[in-house]
């Protein structure tokens, strides 16, 4: 069963239809690329998918529960954790800190158990400050957990943004541009953060310009432009086919352009 | 020699026996000076209630429409219903948390400029109905609030009683909100003020904490509003204009919004009693008010809390603040 099943997905934005009756299908364990010009619709899928907007067509299906037109916070419960395209920080805060927000949804205790500092409380607390503990080893940040969130490296940030996601257990991730603004150093090594994730079986769907990673890192890739899907394979079939490379380098001086 | 440790539960109980002489040293001051520490305690607590909207991103100006809503309700209920003052009170309180629980689902889908309008216009709303109803007195207000009975050694017929109680209620919402603020519930406010689409990618409802925050906020300063109204004896729609509003905001920058305790206990101090002795320049009162609050503000950004760091040039330490209560 697929585990993520997009059918005929719309969205428009007054007469501007940046999403365009798109299939995708996700099945456990890949690795898939969404790759596709600037201004494609390739955000607009991942804030569909995960809420952030309502579709004004086609369904969404989790594991074959339809989740279309639930709010982001439901979604995010249901296992689909992403990340944003710009960095988003809890400004303010240390690393530590704001590890702690990934793990809140599995905290059960409520307002006066946390307001009196009871024992179940406490064990809570404690379990969360561990696996933060854990988590921030995994992706390399042990060294920085008491910095200022807004002070860390930019390529830091991003690794951090995954970290928090990872708190609690996901099924799939949706990575918004991961590598953008790190350096190759980086690249590789967050690409085998994410391979060790994906051997633990979480599914993986980015949005990613860097071609070169993309190409070696997803199992499947599937190409859009102007909010319609124009190809879809491995990444052998997608560099020789022939709508991706006009979509991304422009036609044959004489050819006529496809409306 | 090894350093005498105490526990948590010893170190609360010392920490509310020091306050509590304070507290109680408090009330034999000159008749003035428990004046000022009145108004000092009213304007820590609302100044505190202010601060837990903002912790989750939202500046609100109509603490005055739950001051307002508090007063009236203590005022009403001690008046045609005879009911007991301690009734009356923890009922005014509810009242205003539920007002905050109907009108916060609906206010609080607004965010950033216009929640702050929308505030403004609630609290406006709150007072220009009242004024309109003759059931609440209109325009003349609700007065001749009978004195509350006296409670073992505390006299409300005197300061000394009253003073006793905003300072309970100041304890009570202190205490609430530092705990708080070191707890799982002041995170997950200040996720939310610091980006609320990353907090809901993790799973959290932010319209539930959004709302939860007003509700508490508007509790205690309804709180405070009914002991107000009984305190004064009267309660009028002049009473709680726009300024009401203002001075919340005032006494928390002021002191610092870093410090949700702290900053508003120095705000208010330094507020109420600027406030008091400017009754002998008349004419140069606002401006000298306006001279204080720029020269707070230029000179201690972030406020009277840190002023300490300020003059010992402390190195801020980078150390995580939480789990240490």
């Amino acid at each position: 069963m697929a585990l993520i099943e997009i059918t005929n997905l719309g969205k428009s934005f007054g007469g501007n239809r940046a999403v365009d009756g798109i299939d995708i299908e996700l099945h456990p364990g890949e690795i898939v690329g969404l790759v596709g010009p600037n201004g494609a619709g390739k955000s607009t899928i991942f804030n569909l998918v995960t809420g952030f907007l309502r579709p004004n067509s086609g369904t969404i299906k989790f594991k074959g529960n339809n989740i279309t037109g639930l709010r982001p916070d439901q979604i995010a419960r249901k296992g689909i954790g992403r990340t944003f395209q710009i960095t988003l920080l809890f400004h303010g805060q240390t690393v530590l800190e704001s590890m702690l927000a990934g793990h809140v949804r599995q905290e059960r205790t409520g307002f006066w158990p946390a307001l009196f500092d009871t024992s179940s409380y406490r064990k809570e607390r404690n379990q969360a400050f561990e696996k933060s503990l854990d988590t921030l080893k995994f992706m390399g940040l042990t060294h920085w957990k008491d910095t200022l969130v807004n002070a860390l490296p930019c390529g830091l940030q991003r690794f951090l943004g995954i970290a928090q996601v990872i708190m609690s257990p996901v099924e799939i991730l949706l990575l918004d541009e991961p590598l953008t603004g790190l350096n190759e150093e980086e690249i590789s090594m967050l690409l085998g953060k994410l391979r060790q994730l994906r051997s633990q079986g979480i599914s993986i769907f980015l949005i990613e310009h860097h071609m070169k990673a993309v190409m070696s890192f997803c199992d499947r890739i599937i190409v859009i432009n102007f909010g319609q899907k124009i190809a879809e394979g491995t990444p052998e079939q997608i560099s020789t086919n022939p709508a991706v490379i006009e979509a991304y380098l422009g036609c044959k001086r004489g050819t006529r352009r496809v409306p | 020699m090894r350093p005498v440790r105490i526990g948590g539960a010893a170190k609360f109980f010392l920490a509310v026996v020091l306050l509590g002489c304070i507290a109680f040293a408090l009330g034999f001051l000159p008749n003035r000076w428990q004046q000022i520490c009145i108004m000092w305690a009213i304007w820590s607590t609302v100044g505190m209630s202010w601060l837990v909207i903002l912790r989750v991103g939202e500046f609100s100006v109509g603490q005055a429409g739950f001051l307002c809503i508090g007063g009236y309700s203590a005022a009403v209920l001690m008046l045609k219903f005879d009911c007991p003052f301690w009734l009356a009170l923890i009922v005014s309180a509810a009242t205003c948390g539920f007002v905050a629980l109907v009108v916060g689902v609906i206010i609080l889908r607004l965010k950033g400029l216009y929640f702050l309008v929308i505030s403004l216009v609630f609290a406006e709303i709150v007072r220009l109905t009242i004024a309109a109803s003759d059931y609440l007195g209109a325009s003349e207000g609700l007065f001749g609030i009978p004195i509350p009975n006296n409670l073992w050694f505390i006299k409300f017929s005197t300061k000394q009683g009253w003073l006793y109680l905003f300072i309970f209620i100041l304890a009570l919402a202190g205490f609430t909100f530092r705990r708080m603020e070191k707890s799982r519930i002041g995170r997950i406010y200040s996720y939310i003020g610091a980006s609320s689409d990353l907090a809901q990618s993790f799973g959290i409802y932010y319209m539930k904490y959004r709302v939860q925050a007003f509700v508490i906020s508007a509790f205690f300063t309804g709180l405070v509003g009914a002991a107000m109204g009984v305190y004064l004896g009267a309660v009028g729609p002049e009473g709680f204009t726009f300024y009401y509003s203002l001075i919340a905001q005032i006494v928390a920058i002021l002191g610092g919004v870093g410090s949700i305790v702290l900053g508003p206990l120095l705000g208010s101090a330094l507020y109420t009693v600027f406030d008091e002795y400017l009754v002998y320049v008349p004419g140069a009162r606002s401006l000298i008010m306006g001279a204080l609050l720029l020269t707070v503000i230029f000179f201690l950004p972030a406020g009277l809390v840190s002023v300490r760091k300020k003059l010992f040039k402390k190195k801020e330490q980078g150390a995580s603040s939480i789990g240490t209560d």
